[in-house]
C-alpha cells in the first residue's frame, strides 16, 4: 500500500510539473546600433585595408550574409602618418575567386610604414559618427648577441638561441609586445649551370598527427627568444637533398628568422582574442579589447623583420653541402 | 604586553564581559554531588557517535556528545541511582540505571545497536529537552545516512547534498561549487579532521573529493558560526573521518557509473584503522554533464586514518593519525590541446584528551598541501601553476562547569605559503607568492545555566596576520538562544569574520578546473564580513519542527578578479564589497515510515567592483527544496526530491558585430572576410534566466547474503527530463541545458 502511494504520487507530482511548465525566454537585451573599425598596416606592402561595420540585432549564423549587410559604405576614412602626410582611404568591394564572395573595404595603395611611425585615423560615418584611434608602429629590432647562440650549431650542441632586442634608435619592447618568429633555412641549389635561391621552413617542433610528422611553428608569443632543436636542424638539411647523390650541388647560406612583431595596441588585441581559458572551463562574458574612440574593432600595426645565424662549415660538410665561408 | 594593553583598550566591554561571567562561575562542590561522564558507540563498530542524545529521566534533563562521542553531566546528586537513555539517528535508543557516586566522575559508557531495516528516524526521547538551549543557530548537523538516501547523480556526494538546505545555492548541475548567503565559493571553509581542503573537487568542479564512505561527522555552518572556526567569510563545512571498526576487520566495495571504491578497516592493539580509496575508471557518463564532450579525466582518492587509545599509557587519551590524497589528471595526450593536474595532500595528526576533571582538551596538528597546474602546450589555454602548503597547530580546551556552563578556549598557529603563476586575460603573465603566519587566540563563554536561555559569548583576536593587514584584528562572536517554551525557541547570532586568502578566479565562468588559491596581496585590505542573523525554532508536534531563520550579511574588501589589467604594474585583483540578506524556512516531518523535509529560501545579493552594483551570479531570488524518504519494507527505500529556484541572473547580448578574427599571421591572413559575429553584452548580469526544477527519484534495496551484505541503488535524475538552461552560448546562439534525464545506478557489497 505503502508503495503504490509513493508511486501514485510520483507520477502525479511529474505529471503536473511537466505540463505546467511551458516558458519563453530570449537571452537578447535592448539592441543599440554600434559601429566597428578595423585597420591593420602592414609594413610589407603599401596596400592598407580598413573595414567598418555597424552591428546587428540578431546573429543569422551566416557569416556572409552578416558581413555584408552589417558593410558601412560611403565613409569618409583618413589616416595621418606622423608627418604631416594624410591618405584618404577609398570605399571599394571585389570578388574573392576563390569563394565567390563579395567583399567590401576601403584601402589605399600609397603608405609603405616605417618602424616607429606614428599613425592616427578617422573615420566619419555616414549617419555622422566619428570613429577615432591612433597607433604606432614597432620599431627595428636587432640580434641581441649576448643571448643568441653565435653560429649553428651552438656550443652546448644541443640548442640553437636565436635573441632578439630593440634596436638602439628604438624604444624597448613594450611590456606583453607579441612576436610571430618564423625560421627559414635559406640554401643555394645548383640545377644545370644556374644556381636557385630556396628557402624552407625549419619547424620550431614535430608533432606526430595521424601516424605522420608533422613541423609545427611557435605560436605568437611576448618573448623574444626562441629556441630550435639541433634534431629539427639536422632534419630539414637532410630532407633538402633527399634523393639527390649530389650533394656539393647544394650550398647552404645560412638560417633566418623572420619575426612579425605586433605594434603595442595589435598585441592586445591578439591576446585577448585568444577566446577561451582552455578547452573545458566555461565562461558567460568574454573580453573584448579595442582601442576605437566610439565604437569597437582594432587599428594596430605588423611589421616583418629578419634576424640570421650561419653554420659552422665543418658541420655543413658532415652533409656533403657546400659552406660560403 | 603592548598588544595586550590594545585589546584591553580596544575590547573592554566584551573582556569585562567575559571575565564577569567566569568569574562568578565559581565550581560549587558539595560532597553529595557527582559527575557522570561516558562515550557513546556503535555495538558493531565501536565507532563513537557524536551528537548523540543522553537524557536523564530523573532530572528530566539532557545533553548530546561531543564530536568524539563524549557525554558529561557536571553535578548530578549522588548515592541515588539514574535512569540514563542514550539515542541517536538509525541506532535502537539504550537505557541503562546508572548510580552515580559522590565526589567523582561516574562513567557509564553506551553501546547502540544500528537498525539496520528499520527507517532510520532518531527516536524522540529527550530531543527536545537535550536541545533547549543549544546555541546553534545557522548550524546543521548532516547524518551521513541521510546524504546516503538521497538521489545520486553518478556518485554520492556530500557537498551536493547540501542544496537541500536553506540559504544554500548551486549555479548549476555540473558543479558541486556551493555559495551560501550571498557568499561566493572561496568564503566557504572545508576542514578535513580539522585541516583545511582547497579545491576539494574531482572533474571540474562535478563532485566533491569527499568519498562520503570515508565521513563520520559532517557539521555545516551556514553563517554566525562560533569563535573556534575562522579563517574564512562564509561558511565552515566540518567533516570528520571515520575512526574504524574496533571489533573485527571489515571491508566493502561498490561501483557507480564512474567510479570504483574499497574500504577497509579494523581493530589494532589499542586502536584502529580505515582505509578508503576510490579510483574513476570510465568517463563515458560525464558527457551528460558535460554538453556531450568527451573529456578523458582520470582521478583517484584516499583517505588513511589510525585510532590509538592505550588506556593503561595515558587514561583518557585518544591519538589519530590521517593522511588524505586527491589527484586529478586530464592529459589530452596532444601537443595542441592543453593538461591539467591538481592534487592535494593532507596530513594531519590529533591528540584528544579526556581528564579526570570535567576538562576535555584537543591538540590538531595538519599539513595541507595543494598543486593544480594548468600546462597549455600549443593550445590557447593560459598558464597557471599554483602551489600552496598550510601548517596549522590548534589546541583547544572545554572546561564544563557543574552549572552547565562551559568554558571553550584555545589558539591556533597558521602557517601559509602560496606560489601562483598565471595568464591573464590579455595574456599577461603574473607571478604572485605570499607566505604568512597567523597566531590567534580563541575564547568563548557558553552560558547554559539557565534552562530557557543559552549564550555562547566569545571572539578570536588575530594578533599576526597571513596578509600584511590581517593582523591585530578581534573578531567577536554571539549566538543566543531562548526558549519561553518548551516547543519554541528564539535564536540570535552576530559575529565578525576575516578572511586572509582568496582566490584568482573569475566569476565570468561558470566551469573551472580549479581556483588557485593566494594570500590576500599587500596592496588590498583584508575581506571582512559581518552576520546577523535570527531565527526561530518551533515543535509543532512531537513529530514536526518548523525552522525559519533571517539574516543580513555584510563583505567588505573581498577580491575580485581586475578585468583591467594590462599591464605588469597593474594589480590582479581589486576590492569589491557585497551585502545579501533574505529569509530561510524549513519543515521537517518525521511521521512513520515517512519522512517529508521541505525548504524554502527568500535571498537578494549585490556585489559591488569598480562602483558597479550587480546581482552575483550565485543570486538566486526563490528557491524551494522538497525531500520525500521512506522506507518501503523488506530491504527497500525510496525517496524523492524535487528542487526549484528562480532563475539566475545572466548578462544579456544587446546585438552582435562583427570581430576580425586573428590567425597566427603567417600565410594568409586577411582583413577582409576573416570575422565572426561577437556580442555586444548588456548590463552585467541584468537578465535572468528561466525559472529551475528537478525531480530525481531513487530507489534502493539491502540484501544480506551469507556474509556479504550488498547494496543496491538505482536514480533517475531529473525524472520529466526538464530543459533546465545552463549557459547561452554567445558565439552560436545555442542553448547549453544542464542534466537531462539521467538513470544512474550503483552497487556496494559489505562483509
Amino acid at each position: 500500500m505503502k508503495r503504490k502511494m509513493f508511486i501514485l504520487f510520483l507520477f502525479s507530482t511529474a505529471f503536473f510539473i511537466t505540463e505546467s511548465c511551458e516558458e519563453s525566454f530570449t537571452p537578447y537585451g535592448k539592441f543599440a546600433t554600434k559601429y566597428s573599425l578595423n585597420f591593420i598596416v602592414r609594413s610589407d606592402t603599401s596596400l592598407q585595408v580598413a573595414t567598418v561595420f555597424k552591428s546587428y540585432p540578431l546573429n543569422n549564423n551566416s557569416n556572409v550574409e552578416n558581413r555584408n549587410k552589417s558593410f558601412v559604405h560611403n565613409a569618409f576614412i583618413r589616416l595621418w602618418n606622423g608627418k604631416d602626410v594624410v591618405y584618404f582611404l577609398r570605399d571599394s568591394t571585389m570578388v574573392d575567386t576563390s569563394s565567390g564572395m563579395t567583399l567590401s573595404y576601403y584601402y589605399t595603395n600609397e603608405y609603405k610604414p616605417q618602424p616607429g611611425d606614428n599613425l592616427q585615423v578617422e573615420a566619419l560615418l555616414p549617419d555622422g559618427n566619428r570613429l577615432k584611434s591612433s597607433t604606432k608602429l614597432p620599431g627595428k629590432i636587432t640580434t641581441d648577441s649576448r643571448r643568441s647562440s653565435g653560429i649553428i650549431p651552438s656550443k652546448n650542441g644541443k640548442t640553437v638561441t636565436f635573441a632578439w632586442k630593440p634596436d638602439l634608435n628604438t624604444n624597448p619592447f613594450e611590456e606583453n609586445q607579441v612576436f610571430i618568429p618564423t625560421l627559414y633555412l635559406v640554401y643555394k641549389q645548383k640545377i644545370g649551370q644556374n644556381e636557385v635561391l630556396k628557402k624552407i621552413n625549419i619547424p620550431w617542433k614535430y608533432q606526430v598527427k595521424n601516424g605522420s610528422e608533422v613541423g609545427i611553428n611557435k605560436p605568437p608569443n611576448v618573448t623574444p627568444q626562441i629556441n630550435y632543436s639541433m634534431k629539427n636542424f639536422a632534419k630539414v638539411l637532410k630532407s633538402i637533398s633527399k634523393g639527390d647523390k649530389n650533394k656539393e650541388n647544394y650550398t647552404i647560406l645560412s638560417a633566418v628568422l623572420y619575426i612579425k612583431v605586433l605594434d603595442k595596441n595589435l598585441s592586445e588585441y591578439y591576446l585577448s582574442s585568444k577566446r577561451i581559458f582552455d578547452n573545458f572551463s566555461i565562461r558567460l562574458d568574454v573580453q573584448d579589447f579595442s582601442n576605437i574612440t566610439n565604437g569597437f574593432g582594432i587599428f594596430g600595426s605588423v611589421i616583418e623583420q629578419k634576424i640570421a645565424l650561419v653554420f659552422d662549415k665543418t658541420y655543413i660538410s658532415t652533409f656533403g653541402y657546400q659552406s660560403p665561408l | 604586553m603592548v598588544i595586550f594593553l590594545r585589546i584591553l583598550r580596544i575590547r573592554i566591554p566584551f573582556l569585562v564581559l567575559l571575565i564577569c561571567l567566569f568569574i562568578v562561575n565559581q565550581d560549587v562542590h558539595s560532597q553529595s554531588m557527582g559527575k557522570l561522564r561516558g562515550l557513546v558507540t556503535d555495538s558493531s563498530s565501536g565507532e563513537s557517535l557524536a551528537y548523540a542524545n543522553i537524557f536523564i529521566k530523573e532530572i528530566n534533563s539532557g545533553a548530546s556528545t561531543n564530536e568524539h562521542g563524549y557525554y558529561f553531566f557536571p553535578a548530578l546528586k549522588a548515592n541515588k541511582y539514574y535512569t540514563v537513555t542514550a539515542s541517536y539517528l538509525g541506532y535502537k535508543s539504550k537505557t541503562e540505571k546508572v548510580f552515580i557516586a559522590p565526589n567523582k566522575i561516574t562513567i557509564a559508557g553506551f553501546k547502540l545497536t544500528p537498525v539496520s531495516v528499520e527507517l532510520q528516524t532518531i527516536e524522540k526521547v529527550g530531543k527536545k529537552i537535550v536541545n533547549r538551549n543549544e546555541t546553534d543557530l545557522g548550524l546543521k548537523r548532516i547524518a551521513i545516512s541521510s546524504i546516503k538516501a538521497l538521489p545520486s547523480g553518478v556518485e554520492t556526494d556530500v557537498f551536493r547534498s547540501l542544496q537541500y538546505i536553506p540559504g544554500v545555492n548551486f549555479t548549476a548541475d555540473v558543479s558541486a561549487k556551493y555559495y551560501v548567503r550571498g557568499g561566493d565559493n572561496n568564503q566557504n571553509l572545508v576542514l578535513l579532521n580539522g585541516a583545511p581542503v582547497y579545491n576539494p573537487f574531482h572533474a571540474l568542479g562535478l563532485f566533491s573529493v569527499i568519498d562520503p564512505d570515508m565521513i563520520k561527522n559532517i557539521k555545516f555552518y551556514k553563517g554566525g558560526f562560533t569563535a573556534e572556526y575562522g579563517g574564512r567569510l562564509s561558511t565552515v563545512m566540518d567533516l570528520i573521518t571515520v575512526d574504524g571498526n574496533l571489533n573485527k576487520y571489515s571491508g566493502q566495495a561498490s561501483l557507480s557509473l564512474l567510479t570504483a571504491k574499497a574500504m577497509v578497516e579494523g581493530p589494532i592493539p589499542h586502536g584502529s584503522f580505515a582505509f578508503t580509496g576510490r579510483k574513476s575508471y570510465s568517463t563515458k557518463i560525464l558527457k551528460n554533464f558535460l554538453n556531450d564532450k568527451t573529456i578523458p579525466f582520470d582521478f583517484y582518492d584516499a583517505s588513511f586514518k589510525l585510532n590509538y587509545s592505550n588506556q593503561n599509557l595515558i587514561p583518557g587519551a585518544k591519538f589519530i593519525l590521517h593522511y588524505f590524497t586527491s589527484n586529478d589528471k586530464l592529459n589530452n595526450k596532444d601537443l595542441f590541446k592543453e593538461d591539467f593536474f591538481w592534487q592535494n595532500n593532507i596530513f594531519g595528526f590529533s591528540w584528544y584528551e579526556v581528564y579526570n576533571i570535567p576538562l576535555f582538551s584537543e591538540m590538531n596538528i595538519s599539513v595541507s598541501n595543494f598543486k593544480g597546474k594548468v600546462s597549455p602546450n600549443l593550445s590557447n589555454a593560459r598558464t597557471v601553476n599554483n602551489k600552496l602548503q598550510e601548517i596549522t597547530f590548534k589546541y583547544k580546551f572545554n572546561y564544563l562547569y557543574d552549572n552547565k556552563d562551559e568554558l571553550v578556549g584555545g589558539l591556533q598557529v597558521s602557517s601559509l605559503n602560496t606560489n601562483l603563476l598565471f595568464e591573464n586575460n590579455n595574456g599577461l603573465l603574473s607571478h604572485i607568492d605570499g607566505r604568512g603566519s597567523n597566531f590567534v587566540l580563541f575564547a568563548k563563554y557558553k552560558l547554559l545555566r539557565f534552562e530557557q536561555i543559552g549564550l555562547d559569548i566569545g571572539g578570536r583576536y588575530n594578533f599576526t596576520g597571513i596578509s600584511k593587514n590581517g593582523a591585530n584584528y578581534f573578531e567577536p562572536r554571539i549566538s543566543f538562544t531562548y526558549r519561553p517554551f518548551a516547543s519554541i525557541s528564539v535564536k540570535a547570532a552576530w559575529g565578525k569574520y576575516q578572511q586572509e586568502v582568496t582566490t584568482i578566479s573569475d566569476e565570468n565562468e561558470v566551469v573551472s578546473l580549479f581556483e588557485p588559491y593566494i594570500i590576500v596581496p599587500q596592496y588590498l585590505k583584508t575581506p571582512r564580513a559581518t552576520h546577523y542573523s535570527l531565527g526561530l525554532d518551533i515543535y509543532l508536534t512531537e513529530f514536526w519542527n518548523v525552522q525559519s531563520e533571517v539574516y543580513y550579511k555584510t563583505l567588505s574588501n573581498i577580491t575580485a578578479i581586475n578585468e583591467n589589467k594590462k599591464f605588469s604594474g597593474d594589480p590582479d585583483l581589486v576590492s569589491a564589497k557585497g551585502e545579501s540578506y533574505g529569509l530561510e524556512l524549513s519543515s521537517d516531518i518525521s511521521l512513520g515510515s515517512f519522512r517529508l523535509t521541505t525548504s524554502y529560501t527568500l535571498a537578494y545579493a549585490y556585489k559591488t567592483v569598480d562602483n558597479w552594483l550587480y546581482y552575483p551570479k550565485y543570486d538566486s531570488r526563490h528557491y524551494f527544496n522538497f525531500i520525500l524518504e521512506t522506507n518501503l519494507g523488506k530491504g527497500w527505500k525510496a525517496s524523492l526530491t524535487w528542487v526549484f529556484k528562480t532563475g539566475l541572473p545572466f548578462t544579456p547580448t544587446t546585438g552582435f558585430y562583427q570581430k576580425l578574427l586573428l590567425n597566427d599571421f603567417r600565410g594568409d591572413w586577411d582583413i577582409y572576410s576573416n570575422y565572426i559575429p561577437f556580442s555586444i553584452l548588456g548590463d552585467k548580469n541584468i537578465g535572468r534566466l528561466p525559472n529551475y526544477h528537478r525531480m530525481d527519484i531513487s530507489l534502493s534495496k539491502a540484501v544480506k547474503l551469507g556474509f556479504a551484505k550488498f547494496f543496491i541503488n538505482a536514480s533517475i535524475i531529473n525524472l520529466y527530463n526538464r530543459k533546465n538552461i545552463f549557459f547561452f552560448d554567445r558565439s552560436t546562439g545555442k542553448q547549453v541545458n544542464m542534466l537531462p534525464f539521467l538513470p544512474t545506478f550503483s552497487v556496494k557489497v559489505k562483509i
